[in-house]
């Protein structure tokens, strides 16, 4: 009685297997793996995240989203493991590596991209730009780029010009760590249009008596947790209610995430609610 | 005191490593069948065509895995030795072969390479810069320790850790001031990695592990006859301070040759002599040979297991070979507790 099951069974199973190949070989040309936070939230507001096939660790995926690989870190790459996920495009910065991986995709025609991280909006600007003709979606990318023209535009209209600013990377509370020139916390505050109370490069931690005699004008506090950040900054270091920016309230927390990889979109609109809610605080 | 023959460990380490340099070649990210994979190495030594993987696939075998396996074997059987040799000369069971300052020498190097040279010297400039601090930095130890009665080894001894831990704050110093991108960059070359295998490497490993084994392979007697104490092997002829000078200058090179290919790897040096001596015996002339060899199974077997735990990802192969040795070791020193009395 078994005999005839397997007749129709086999070809059957052989007929499905062919026809799920030949959906695959076509339907689903792109296949990119990202190895930047950066560039996995770009491909999100792109809406171009369905072609990932695997991202890094730093990378930030929606809760319940479809399992992706993780290829680990973007220095220390794999090039066997990325061979294998048979990517189309492999996606990441300037400091994707090591140089012996980037060589075999090289030769293997595996097309590698890489992008600057953004400190600048114009970086971000061709940063899209870029990774939209890559994925064929041009159309998002000018409803991206037209939405981010419209807040940047807020944003100049209500320029902080010669306020003195402080960028806090909140690590822990009774570390600051103060961001200097070349960092994403800089970036932020020229958006601003503020100045950078901090002239070194890099973050660097600074002492409390320090950060006071910088008379920051206003502290802006970026971590994880933005609602408890500023008060948690205040405890740890209770002097820096006699900053300028203390006296007026003027210290403001933001979502460190959004500043991860340098600029990004949703940090355009952090930008934006910063300056809003100081200009709610001191009528000018 | 219970040893394993000779000849038994020789052949279990022998087999130990040629499975493992077979599963290196055939394991990996990448599911390849594994009697392809091994034609396409043969196929690209002897330019035969008996494999029916794809030019990519073959790419994987022949660039991919199999420099690391001989990298791995170099790298291991070049660190053990020096480590044994240390540990003979300083007569001491800590003896690492950073313990004349050349890894930390070698760190420094290295940074500097990140931070200020990165693009002088291209991919050459880290791994030159750190054979050369790794070089001066034993230049300056044996320096240190030397007096008109020669050179004392505990003053050796001494003058290496001060000057490693003065490499160390010159470490801490310099990635405190610059970014997190090269401070990164730093922290996972001092890792270890067996990425960068080139033809080129390999060749100068090669060269380097033929030339320290048979070197220190001739000064295997003297090595024994300084285990009973240094005026006593002066007074059996050996010339103590060439040989001080000789050991450390070819572990220096050795070291610094490992460290450049394959950044920081930790205990490969330190405990891979002390397995082999509990196994067979301090004699060097039979635990030299076998540190090389049971050096070279434990980085291959680690590097097999960073590259397939965490796949796609990859871990840093100096973080397994930890992992991987120090368990071995412990039940070793276990199992010859009960011969140890007071």
């Amino acid at each position: 009685m078994k005999k005839p099951f397997y007749h129709f069974v086999i070809p059957g199973l052989l007929v499905l297997s062919l026809f799920s190949f030949r959906l695959y070989a076509d339907d689903d040309p792109i296949r990119l793996i990202s190895t930047d936070a950066f560039v996995t939230e770009l491909l999100f507001s792109l809406n171009a995240d369905e072609y990932l096939v695997a991202v890094d660790v730093t990378s930030k995926l929606p809760d319940d989203y479809r399992p992706l690989a993780n290829i680990g870190y973007h220095r220390t790459l794999s090039a066997e493991a990325i061979l294998n996920l048979r990517p189309t495009q492999v996606i990441g910065s300037e400091f994707i590596g090591p140089p012996e991986v980037l060589s075999v995709l090289h030769h293997a025609d595996i097309n590698l991209i890489q992008l600057p991280s953004a400190l600048t909006a114009e970086q971000l600007r061709s940063n899209i730009t870029t990774l939209a003709k890559t994925v064929s979606r041009q159309k998002s990318a000018t409803q991206l780029l037209e939405h981010m023209g419209m807040q940047m535009k807020l944003l100049q209209e209500k320029p902080l010009k010669n306020t003195r600013m402080a960028f806090l990377l909140s690590i822990s509370p009774d570390t600051l760590r103060l961001a200097g020139n070349n960092t994403n916390g800089n970036a932020f505050i020229a958006l601003t249009q503020a100045d950078n109370v901090a002239a070194f490069n890099n973050y660097q931690n600074v002492s409390a008596e320090s950060l006071l005699a910088l008379k920051p004008e206003i502290i802006v506090v970026a971590g994880r947790d933005p609602e408890n950040a500023v008060a948690e900054v205040l405890a740890a270091n209770p002097i820096l209610k006699h900053t300028p920016a203390g006296q007026n309230a003027q210290i403001i927390a933001i979502d460190g995430n959004t500043l991860v990889a340098g600029l990004s979109p949703s940090a355009i609109d952090e930008a934006l609610i910063l300056v809003n809610s100081i200009e709610a605080r001191i009528p000018r | 005191m219970m040893r394993w023959p000779l000849r038994i460990t020789l052949s279990g380490l022998l087999v130990l490593l040629i499975a493992g340099a077979l599963l290196s070649l055939v394991q990996g990210a990448m599911n390849l069948p594994a009697v392809e994979s091994l034609l396409s190495i043969i196929d690209s030594i002897f330019e035969t065509q008996l494999s029916q993987l794809d030019s990519y696939q073959r790419i994987v075998v022949v660039e991919l895995r199999l420099p690391r396996m001989l990298m791995a074997i170099l790298v291991g059987a070049i660190l053990a030795q020096c480590g044994a040799v240390m540990q003979g000369l300083f007569r001491n069971p800590l003896a690492d072969p950073g313990i004349i300052g050349v890894s930390s020498g070698a760190a420094v190097g290295a940074i500097v390479a990140i931070v200020w040279l990165a693009d002088s010297l291209g991919t050459w400039s880290i791994p030159m810069s750190a054979f050369v601090g790794g070089l001066v930095t034993t230049l300056l130890v044996y320096g240190l320790a030397q007096s008109k009665n020669g050179t004392s080894v505990l003053i050796l001894l001494l003058a290496g850790i001060a000057i490693s831990a003065f490499a160390g704050s010159a470490i801490g110093f310099i990635s405190y001031f610059t970014d997190d991108q090269k401070l990164r960059a730093l922290s996972l070359w001092q890792m270890g990695s067996l990425t960068g295998a080139s033809v080129t490497n390999l060749a100068i490993a090669l060269c380097t592990l033929l030339a320290l084994s048979i070197a220190f392979q001739r000064q295997a007697g003297a090595l024994d006859a300084l285990l009973i104490g240094e005026p006593e092997a002066r007074h059996l002829g050996i010339a103590v301070e060439k040989l001080k000078l000789q050991l450390i200058l070819l572990t220096a090179i050795g070291v610094g040759v490992a460290v450049s290919c394959a950044g920081i790897i930790g205990f490969v040096g330190l405990v891979v002599p002390h397995l082999v001596r509990l196994t067979t015996g301090p004699s060097h002339h039979s635990l030299l040979p076998l540190c090389a060899l049971c050096g070279a199974v434990l980085m291959l077997i680690a590097d097999l297991l960073a590259r397939t735990v965490v796949q796609p990802a990859e871990l840093p192969v100096g973080l397994v070979t930890a992992l991987l040795g120090a368990p071995f070791f412990l039940v070793l020193l276990i199992q010859q507790r009960k011969y140890w009395n007071g």
